[in-house]
């Protein structure tokens, strides 16, 4: 009699997380699945299970430069983004006349979808006939003629990137700020009463008491954005069609080479650098709280 | 050492005046407690001597130097706030060692002065710990640890035993007025607490309504309240106020109450015959009304009530009755635990005619306390 009643408790107990179970199952573990069994594979031959596909991916000046875009674009874009988001935040913080009206404002971004931002990132450094040409070319009245000749921005490799990334970083900056200033905002502001009681200025205040608090916010934008900059697609499809990150290798050695296989390891490539990325950062995170507490 | 002068003080917040005209002269080393209750602008006031609010109007002096312009880091004061305010990711020593390592005070010197902070407060073995490790009562002590150690001329208490349990607060008490008599300091405490002002403060600074209601030593305000307000803030449980006229009967002079003629003491109210016919606010504390049985001889100007019990309500060691003396008019007085009252029973209660309050109803003011000089006119 009791074996009955425990199973049925048990069922009551699955209902609840079925769905997300069945979610996860579909859109995650089978695809990885898939993904992994396709790495190991040679579409073109028919071979399973293989290592070539790796290898010659691997060996492929393509990857190789995808792969050290995508580094740098991870190393630079993640510091910027937590920069601006630092910035902004104790921007707003410390202000408070039209505090709501910054706020808003901060906020645009957001509201705009990417690929619109990427777009008219595209429309402004069009060539030759451009904004941003016109603009240095000295079209406008209001703005002396900087340039000779047009450059074509989206041609070259340094200005597609940086714009891809400039606008990744504007695009996702109020992500970044939204979560630095709830963790400038759960500070007792009776501390910063104290600290000045005992002498300290804003500088002292910055550097001994917000930074140090605001630790725990901080690490969760750096997680949160250098998983974004490895996996970031829309600004460099759109701005950078030459010059591709991991994210774009992808798409491109599927749908203009048709290389499944390929495709499904440099997706995998880039799973396991996210991965290995977090918990990089965790374990730092861990490790300093170990050594801050003693 | 500095002694604390307040000018014509006046702050306002927007269209709210909250700090109003005030004038207070705190001599050095004195323990002054600003007493109130909330919204009386006692923490706002403090705040403004601690340089962290504008001084709106007046003059802010301390030790003889015009503070009003003066930066919270350049004023030699220090402040133990409500909530500690302890920095969360500080060990003990690094809070308190916070301003003296602002200061670039050399290692030694922060070194000799850590442990006799330490030592005076009984900090042994906490150094290490994180303010988040330790009880709220050696909370309090760090943080009176980290502005003592800054050898301020002036140290303000905000409140600093409101987070505490009875008997830990009683504890604190007596450890500040320890700490007080070591070290010196003007101390300036605030509290809405009436019995940490009553025991520890050399003098009481009464605030209502952002205006200064009376400024004496505890004694004095509690025994010559100037204003209705201080009769009714200060002890516990609240005074009686009953409407009356200053009248003369029989040669004696007393007042014609609702509750009946209340004798006067002459030696007392030795003025109160120019005053006949004035109208007054009686305020009689429910510690001076007696018993019967308590006490066997009576004085001559003690006027006798009968009252009938409406409440008895205990306060442990004795009970505050409550008593009907008519269908609009009850009076509060105190019993010890072992007179045998009952509910509805008639009592006869005796006021005591030497410790009436007599208050003009329109001022608010006191008619026979004179006013002590005190302030820092």
């Amino acid at each position: 009699m009791t074996w009955k009643k425990t199973k049925i408790f048990k069922i009551q107990e699955i209902w609840p997380i079925l769905p997300a179970a069945l979610y996860l199952l579909g859109f995650l573990i089978i695809v990885l699945l898939y993904l992994l069994g396709l790495s190991f594979s040679n579409t073109a031959r028919g071979v399973f299970p293989t290592l070539e596909t790796y290898a010659e991916v691997f060996g492929m000046p393509e990857f190789r430069e995808a792969l050290l875009n995508t580094l740098v674009f991870v190393i630079i874009g993640t510091p910027l983004e937590l920069f601006v988001g630092l910035f902004l935040a104790l921007l707003l913080y410390k202000s408070f006349v039209l505090r709501n009206f910054i706020r808003s404002l901060v906020l645009i971004p957001l509201a705009i979808p990417a690929l619109v931002t990427a777009i008219i990132l595209f429309i402004l450094f069009d060539f030759p006939g451009g904004h941003v040409n016109h603009l240095l070319l000295g079209k406008y009245d209001a703005v002396p003629q900087i340039i000779q000749a047009p450059v074509n921005w989206r041609g070259a490799k340094i200005f597609s990137l940086g714009i891809s990334l400039l606008g990744k970083v504007w695009r996702d900056m109020p992500i970044s700020m939204l979560i630095i200033l709830s963790g400038l905002n759960s500070i007792d502001p009776e501390l910063f009463d104290a600290a000045r009681t005992m002498g300290a200025g804003l500088r002292q205040q910055l550097r001994r008491i917000i930074l140090p608090l605001i630790i725990p916010s901080m690490s969760a934008v750096v997680l949160l954005r250098s998983i974004e900059m490895w996996k970031e697609f829309i600004f460099p499809f759109v701005l950078a069609g030459q010059h591709n990150l991991l994210g774009t290798l992808i798409e491109s050695f599927y749908n203009n080479w048709g290389y499944a296989d390929k495709a499904a390891v440099v997706a995998l490539v880039l799973v396991g650098c996210i991965v290995c990325t977090s918990l990089l950062l965790i374990l730092a995170a861990e490790l300093n709280k170990r050594i801050v507490q003693g | 050492m500095a002694e604390v002068v307040l000018k014509n003080i006046g702050k306002k917040f927007d269209d709210h005046q909250v700090i109003n005209n005030l004038n207070l002269l705190i001599g050095d080393g004195e323990f002054v407690t600003l007493l109130g209750p909330s919204g009386c602008g006692k923490t706002t006031l403090l705040r403004m001597i601690a340089g962290l609010e504008t001084v709106d109007n007046g003059d802010l002096i301390v030790g003889g130097k015009r503070y009003n312009d003066i930066p919270p880091r350049e004023r030699r004061i220090a402040m133990v706030f409500q909530s500690y305010a302890l920095f969360p990711h500080m060990t003990v020593r690094a809070n308190i060692l916070f301003g003296l390592k602002i200061q670039k005070v050399s290692p030694t010197r922060m070194q000799e002065k850590l442990e006799w902070v330490i030592a005076m407060l009984g900090l042994q073995d906490l150094e290490d710990r994180l303010p988040k490790e330790i009880s709220g009562g050696q909370r309090q002590r760090v943080a009176l640890a980290r502005a003592l150690v800054l050898d301020p001329d002036v140290l303000l208490l905000d409140e600093p035993l409101s987070n505490l349990d009875a008997a830990l607060r009683e504890m604190a008490m007596e450890e500040l007025k320890r700490i007080h008599r070591q070290v010196g300091k003007t101390i300036i405490y605030v509290t809405h607490n009436q019995v940490e002002a009553m025991t520890m403060s050399e003098r009481i600074a009464l605030l209502s309504g952002g205006e200064l209601e009376q400024y004496d030593e505890p004694r004095y305000v509690y025994d010559r309240p100037e204003t209705m307000f201080s009769a009714q803030f200060i002890g516990s449980p609240a005074i009686n106020f009953i409407d009356g006229v200053i009248a003369q009967k029989e040669n004696q002079i007393g007042i014609d109450s609702r509750i009946g003629f209340l004798l006067l003491d002459k030696e007392r109210f030795g003025r109160a015959g120019e005053f006949t016919g004035r109208k007054v606010k009686v305020g009689i504390r429910p510690q001076n009304i007696s018993y019967l049985e308590h006490r066997a001889a009576r004085r001559y100007s003690d006027t006798s009530l009968t009252i009938t019990v409406e409440l008895i309500e205990s306060l442990g060691d004795r009970s505050l009755i409550v008593g009907k003396v008519s269908d609009e008019i009850t009076v509060r007085f105190l019993i010890t635990r072992e007179a045998d009252i009952a509910l509805d029973q008639e009592v006869r209660i005796f006021i005591d005619g030497r410790r009436l309050h007599l208050f003009d109803p329109r001022t608010q003011k006191n008619i026979f306390a004179a006013r002590r000089k005190t302030s820092g006119e």
